[in-house]
């Protein structure tokens, strides 16, 4: 059976929640997932950033918000799905969806929108080649999101 | 005629998006947070499409496609397209959903524009 529609291409980074993560109370919220965000963008980004990249550039973060849904537990697995949107010559935009992997709860939004910036002059920098074939294909339209982010 | 859909999610965010959508396109959209108000649903209205979430709370979403299946065969009414929706591929349910042989399946998250081609085409069909 062939089915119309599977869902867009994400990057999935698979993060296993621990006992570090948690608050007295054992449970992982708000300022953790900011964390993972990272996490999962430093573990999307490998292939890019290597000692010549970060030599003469850095990856600016110019905006980030997060929608909180739910708090997880120490050993909840956690799929966080990466998408790019809104490519431009120098900026793009990370969509994030953090998901259970077990019941697929909906555990967090986030959406970062990124630049990079050569450090000879500290100004922005046009997003290397290398960057944008992994982000094209992720790429989704915004506005066609089945969540707002 | 105006074709009614009936979303079954406990997401709030899904159903949101997903109905504000379907009623710009000119739909009639009937939303229920689990199996059993689309199975009390069913029995008073007249659907022309289902959209089920397959993981929810109390009854599953292939739980509830069956159950509705049920009601729709002693009322003599004829079946309804259904679409699947998950957020999670996980096998053993994309194989529950195959051998329900509903009309389509989706992975959440998607493409607001492949999600109103799949209804259109279900509705026509």
């Amino acid at each position: 059976m062939e089915y119309f529609a599977h869902s867009q291409k994400a990057f999935v980074y698979k993060y296993v929640v621990m006992m570090s993560d948690t608050d007295q109370f054992k449970h992982t919220s708000f300022a953790n997932y900011l964390k993972l965000m990272f996490l999962a963008t430093d573990a999307l980004f490998l292939p890019c950033v290597d000692s010549n990249f970060l030599s003469e550039n850095r990856i600016r973060l110019v905006r980030s918000r997060m929608q909180f849904k739910r708090q997880t537990l120490a050993g909840d697995n956690i799929l966080i799905k990466v998408n790019s949107s809104n490519i431009r010559d120098s900026q793009f935009t990370l969509l994030y969806i953090f998901m259970m992997e077990g019941s697929a709860e909906l555990v967090t939004l986030g959406k970062q929108i990124y630049e990079i910036v050569d450090l000879k002059n500290d100004k922005t920098t046009t997003v290397p080649h290398n960057f944008t074939q992994l982000l094209e294909p992720i790429r989704v339209e915004e506005s066609y999101s089945l969540y707002k982010y | 005629m105006t074709k009614k859909i009936l979303i079954i999610d406990d997401e709030e965010l899904v159903v949101k998006s997903v109905g504000r959508l379907l009623t710009k396109e000119g739909f009639e959209v009937f939303i229920c947070r689990n199996g059993d108000e689309a199975i009390e649903k069913i029995k008073n209205a007249t659907i022309d499409l289902i959209v089920c979430d397959i993981r929810m709370p109390q009854l599953s979403g292939i739980e509830t496609i069956k159950n509705i299946r049920k009601i729709l065969k002693t009322k003599n009414q004829k079946a309804i397209p259904e679409i699947l929706i998950s957020g999670y591929a996980d096998q053993e349910a994309t194989k529950q959903a195959d051998d329900l042989k509903v009309a389509d399946y989706l992975y959440k998250p998607f493409d607001l524009r492949d999600f109103l081609n799949c209804i259109k085409k279900n509705l026509e069909n």
